[in-house]
């Protein structure tokens, strides 16, 4: 797995901004704040998806996932979406 | 008319869309906004036609009324720039947009959706592309968002011109 270009944080950079001003979210960082924080924050998932699947018994389905990173993202992203949700 | 006087004043709903790069009718609250998007420098084109009443010999002051759909911290830069129309003095089919005035580093209020009331001078004559009492203009207002920190739209409400 591999961290996201500049591009590509550069785009939730915008889509970010574009909800939490649909929404009216109070944001009390500044354009250049977020930029860092999406800096810190895709690294740290990085890291978190490989400790996941390092932490999953060996058996069929860590071979699936291993094998398979999409889908192994697709149920961390759910859980981390369901997450969000209770919060 | 003495100085401080209002001239002209536009709402969104008198907003004439750029073809490219332009900012997008929305409401707040039942309120008409233009928001201006943080990620890319939009515009918004309004056009009137000047008081009998301009002096034109002090300049006019733009005031900028506008709120931040969700940042509470950074600042905000706005670009403001007229378009002299007058009589037989342009060819509409093409733009002709004086330099602009700015207004810049303005931190945001504290509150989403509380407005604020920025203003941008013009002298008289070349700086407000010279349109003189009677004519036709058009005033376009951009929203440095490559140089401003605020994160999130930003929401016009209402544009004033008086006389400086």
């Amino acid at each position: 797995m591999a961290t996201l270009s500049a591009e590509q944080l550069g785009e939730i950079h915008t889509d970010v901004m574009r909800l939490w001003s649909d929404e009216n979210l109070a944001t009390p960082i500044t354009k250049a704040q977020l930029t860092t924080l999406l800096g810190i924050i895709d690294p740290e998932v990085n890291t978190a998806e490989q400790e996941i699947l390092d932490a999953i018994p060996a058996g069929p389905e860590k071979a699936w996932l291993t094998s398979n990173p999409h889908i192994s993202r697709r149920l961390i992203t759910m859980v981390a979406d369901k997450r969000r949700e209770v919060l | 008319m003495a100085s401080g006087d209002s001239l002209v004043q536009f709402s969104p709903l008198n907003v004439e869309s750029p073809a490219a790069n332009a900012a997008t009718l929305d409401t707040r609250n039942a309120h008409p906004v233009v928001d201006f998007d943080a990620a890319a420098n939009e515009e918004a084109v309004f056009s009137g036609v000047m008081p009998q009443h301009y002096a034109g010999t002090t300049g006019v002051t733009v005031y900028i009324h506008y709120a931040m759909s969700s940042a509470v911290a950074g600042d905000i830069d706005w670009d403001v720039a007229f378009e002299r129309v007058g009589d037989q003095q342009l060819d509409i089919d093409g733009d002709s947009f004086a330099a602009v005035n700015s207004v810049d580093n303005t931190t945001v209020p504290g509150t989403t959706g509380l407005i604020d009331i920025v203003s941008v001078a013009f002298t008289d004559g070349a700086d407000m592309d010279s349109v003189a009492a009677g004519e036709g203009f058009r005033i376009k207002v951009t929203r440095d968002a490559a140089s401003d920190t605020a994160a999130g739209d930003a929401e016009l409400r209402w544009l004033e011109i008086r006389e400086t």
